[in-house]
């Protein structure tokens, strides 16, 4: 058998014999590469990146949801409250109405919740402080109520009128004067999960007594971890299921009058349609590296009709039919690989800055940089094996005849 | 409800108009966003094919050093070769762009037929692969054909 470096050797010199051919033939090699290297990490940026707006969504959140009226009630609660596994709930009633400030009307949605919405929720506070349980006719507003659309600038310590649908008596609208607690939101608002809602949140008791509305349309649960995130929201169902008078075969067909969504199941559709993505850009950019190996494997067997007299040569000196496929293997191996590092550095140059532009995070794994040095190395092994069989099944006088 | 016409423009209404146009808009602008991308992503495997055309080429060039040679001494012109040489690349890409075309319309057609949807070709696809095939051909075959309608017969004729 042939030494590697011996081996190497000769086909650097041969690479080197006609320089710009093996360029070219690498050339396609690296854009190849350099086309799965950049929807690879797109693919990846783009996955953490939609993870990272589900987790700021809430903490381990289980939002269970009225399908027809008057589903919940107070003893509800306590049944959430008291199921393994949760850790905090806040019950909401939300009503569609109106806010009113210095002679300027939108249209809002209030939401009644308890203190702890904030940390179910995971809202975070641009001004002010969320509501407790103790407040009375306090409001937090949403940086888009506050700050877009109006005049001036809603602050807290302002007043503001909510405009409420009284049912107790049919729906009539009535004023309700608020004052402002906080703002809620971020500065940089995300693409899944942007809270540039209208909404407004109010003490849950006020706007019960005030909308007349004596249930809950929503429970926001939080769940004690994120494994436990899928059993907790499955016990909370059987156990609200029980209470309402829903048989647990109709539970499994879905015929209840509540929905129940988790965390967990919004991460697992947003990765997975993330992941689909991810698959048929990385086909994509593969094509261009198939057609790139059939470059390579053109090359080879230029290479193996050119040198026909020296493998003659070689074989009449005693190398065998393995050494010869080596030193062919050893040559297109060489140059794929060569092409898919250099592939892989234009590649990620170009992820950092297509990243960067976009505003996403770039996120590099190992994966990403020895993928595409694996993927090269075996598209030079794969397309060289033809091209060095034919050179190692030659026969020797015949090669020599040959001129 | 007694809104300016200034006041709709700039957006300072308690409600928000959307109706199936804007939706159609919306969809739309995403699809041809798609259709960008992957567009952009195929040309990567074009632009990878034409450099193998040309690296062919450049083999061919020099394989048939003496053939050229032997052209310009029977008083072949410089742009009789270069037209030789353009042909040959031109034949080859679009022969590749025939067969490419072909292929791509019968993957479309299973592809489509398998989720459902209705296939839809345009006539300018089917044309512009065509017209890109040639235009590939010409462009990856000039450096090769150049660099043979230059030889210096002479030098030509003696190389081995």
């Amino acid at each position: 058998m042939i030494r590697p470096d011996i081996s190497a050797k000769m086909s650097v010199q041969s690479l080197k014999s006609s320089k710009l051919r093996s360029a070219l033939t690498s050339l396609g090699i690296i854009i190849g590469i350099a086309a799965v290297v950049i929807t690879f990490s797109f693919g990846a940026s783009y996955n953490s990146y939609f993870e990272t707006q589900v987790v700021g969504m809430g903490n381990n959140f289980i939002v269970i949801i009225a399908t027809k009226e008057n589903v919940f009630r107070n003893s509800h609660l306590q049944i959430i409250e008291s199921t393994p596994g949760i850790s905090g709930v806040s019950p909401a009633l939300t009503v569609n109405g109106e806010l009113e400030f210095m002679g300027k009307t939108k249209s809002v949605q209030i939401n009644g919740v308890s203190s702890e919405m904030m940390e179910v929720a995971n809202l975070e506070m641009l001004e002010g402080k969320f509501i407790a349980d103790s407040d009375k006719y306090s409001a937090v507003l949403s940086k888009q109520v506050a700050r877009d659309n109006m005049k001036t600038e809603i602050k807290p310590r302002n007043f503001v009128n909510l405009i409420i649908p009284d049912e107790s008596d049919s729906g009539r609208k009535k004023s309700y004067r608020f004052k402002v607690k906080g703002i809620q939101g971020l500065e940089e608002e995300g693409i899944v999960v942007g809270h540039n809602m209208n909404t407004v949140y109010v003490p849950i008791d006020v706007l019960r007594e005030l909308s007349g509305n004596e249930s809950f349309n929503m429970f926001f649960a939080m769940a004690d971890s994120q494994d436990e995130i899928s059993n907790v929201s499955k016990e909370v169902e059987k156990r609200l299921g029980r209470s309402i008078g829903i048989p647990e075969r109709d539970l499994e067909k879905n015929i209840t009058s509540f929905n129940i969504i988790n965390q967990a199941d919004v991460m697992s559709i947003v990765s997975s349609l993330s992941s689909v993505l991810q698959t048929f850009l990385v086909g994509l950019g593969s094509i261009s590296l198939l057609v790139g190996s059939v470059g390579i494997m053109n090359i080879m067997l230029v290479t193996v009709t050119e040198r026909t007299s020296e493998i003659g040569l070689m074989k009449a000196i005693g190398y065998t039919k393995s050494d010869i496929l080596f030193i062919f293997l050893t040559e297109s191996a060489i140059l794929s690989v060569s092409g898919g590092i250099v592939g892989t550095i234009i590649g990620l140059i170009f992820a950092y800055f297509g990243m960067t532009l976009i505003g996403m995070g770039l996120n590099i794994t190992l994966f990403t940089v020895s993928i595409g040095i694996i993927v090269s190395f075996l598209i030079g092994i794969i397309a060289g094996v033809y091209p060095a069989y034919r050179a190692a099944q030659m026969d020797p006088v015949v090669s020599l005849r040959k001129e | 409800m007694g809104y300016s016409d200034k006041d709709i423009e700039e957006g300072e209404l308690p409600f928000t108009v959307s109706d199936q146009s804007d939706i159609l808009d919306i969809v739309s602008l995403l699809i041809n966003g798609l259709q960008l991308i992957v567009i952009a992503v195929g040309a990567i495997s074009l632009v990878v094919g034409s450099i193998g055309i040309m690296n062919i080429m450049l083999v061919t060039v020099t394989e048939r050093t003496k053939e050229i040679g032997t052209l310009k001494a029977l008083g072949f012109t410089q742009n009789n070769i270069l037209y030789l040489f353009l042909t040959e690349s031109v034949f080859i890409s679009l022969i590749g762009g025939i067969i490419g075309v072909m292929v791509g319309i019968l993957m479309a057609y299973s592809a489509t037929s398998y989720m459902n949807i209705d296939i839809s070709i345009p006539f300018y696809a089917v044309v512009g692969g065509f017209v890109i095939s040639v235009l590939i051909g010409i462009i990856s075959g000039s450096y090769p054909a150049k660099r043979a309608a230059e030889m210096d017969p002479v030098e030509a004729l003696r190389r081995e």
